[in-house]
């Protein structure tokens, strides 16, 4: 059933870019335009274009400068951001996808709940189902048709929904819920 | 991403939060009255550098510089990681210098045309990436979402990924396979 083995330097676990990825972007957005004001600032000192002065004032504010009320709330808040900060950057990649039995082989995290949910719908009696899955514990919710020996049905159930996934190089536990629908005849 | 960007973004993201500490900190100290004898910042010198005859021209040199490096920055997140042709038998131990050369993007594509046509895969793209410093033939197979087990799948892709390793074998190349389940029949039943 397995291909035959050949082993060579396994692929890097697939993972989301950092998240730090994100503040980088804006970081890069506002040096443009602090660029952009730096260099408007220029033109109008060497006489190129028209208009106030904005640079200039901001740094000259800066001399004399004494403790304002407003700066306790922006302390704060920029400490906050502060912390937030550092700890998206050290924040570990995301994992994107599970690895499967087979060497460089991966299934995406979301889809684990999708087989789960198509191998259930296989059973006969299902009239509908839904699944949740954490790394550990995979959970299919199933409405059955009325009259379905719920019991035999559970059974199956957890049958299915482990051979769907055995090839998950962790595989979950399968946990089962039934539900009867319809009318007694 | 390029490692290098990943390692940029998280250190400055790191730099820019202490920053922020340290300077949210200092000003709720300053605001408490922490700093004696520190009530007024005396920067006269700011008034001369204004007035200075370089001024206009250091704002000049610092917006260029600021402006480069936000443009560099900002072009290093575009998702543009295709690495196109590696050498091989680059190893040191290998005969042959570099000489024979195979393009990642067309063996990825090939590989990945191979595995669409097995069943239970609706389709597969390949591509050539540069990740953390490994150059990788990754492939992307949508799995046909009424599959009730993803033993078979799992077994077409694992020979799959055995063929682009035999045919790279010599160069530097890892493989990785990620599958995805399609659209469910519930959700395709919607689009109908």
């Amino acid at each position: 059933m397995t291909a035959p083995a050949v082993t060579e330097k396994p692929s890097k676990k697939p993972v989301a870019n950092p998240t730090a990825a994100v503040p980088a972007v804006l970081f890069a957005l506002v040096l443009i335009g602090a660029g952009v004001v730096l260099g408007r600032e220029a033109l109008l000192d060497l006489g190129a274009i028209d208009g106030p002065d904005w640079v200039g004032p901001a740094a000259r504010h800066l001399d004399g400068l004494t403790a304002q009320q407003w700066m306790l709330p922006a302390g704060i808040a920029a400490v906050v951001v502060g912390f937030i900060l550092v700890f998206v950057a050290v924040r570990p990649r995301r994992r994107t996808h599970r690895a499967l039995t087979e060497q460089d082989v991966w299934l995406r995290k979301d889809d684990v709940v999708a087989v789960a949910r198509a191998a259930a719908l296989d059973n006969v009696g299902v009239d509908s189902a839904s699944a949740k899955a954490s790394n550990k514990k995979v959970t299919v919710s199933v409405s059955a048709v009325y009259g379905t020996d719920t019991t035999a049905l559970k059974s199956s159930l957890v049958g299915s929904v482990d051979d769907a996934l055995r090839p998950l190089a962790s595989a979950p536990k399968v946990r089962t819920r039934v539900r009867t629908t319809g009318q007694a005849s | 991403m390029k490692r290098a960007t990943a390692s940029v973004d998280r250190t400055s993201t790191a730099v820019v939060g202490l920053a922020l500490i340290a300077l949210g900190g200092g000003a709720i100290a300053w605001e408490r009255g922490k700093f004696p004898g520190r009530e007024r910042i005396d920067a006269a010198f700011v008034d001369t550098a204004v007035d200075a005859g370089w001024w206009p021209w250091a704002l000049a040199a610092a917006a260029i510089l600021l402006v480069l490096l936000g443009l560099w920055w900002l072009l290093a997140h575009l998702p543009r990681r295709s690495i196109g042709t590696v050498a091989f038998a680059s190893t040191p131990d290998a005969d042959v210098d570099g000489r024979l050369s195979v393009d990642l993007s067309t063996a990825a594509r090939s590989a990945a045309k191979s595995l669409a046509a097995h069943d239970g895969v609706v389709s597969a793209s390949g591509r050539s990436v540069s990740d953390r410093g490994q150059r990788v033939v990754e492939i992307t197979a949508t799995v046909d979402p009424s599959v009730t087990t993803l033993d078979k799948v799992a077994d077409a892709a694992a020979h799959t990924r055995n063929d682009v390793v035999t045919s790279l074998e010599g160069s530097p190349t890892a493989v990785r396979i990620l599958l995805q389940c399609g659209k469910s029949r519930k959700e395709s039943a919607r689009v109908n």
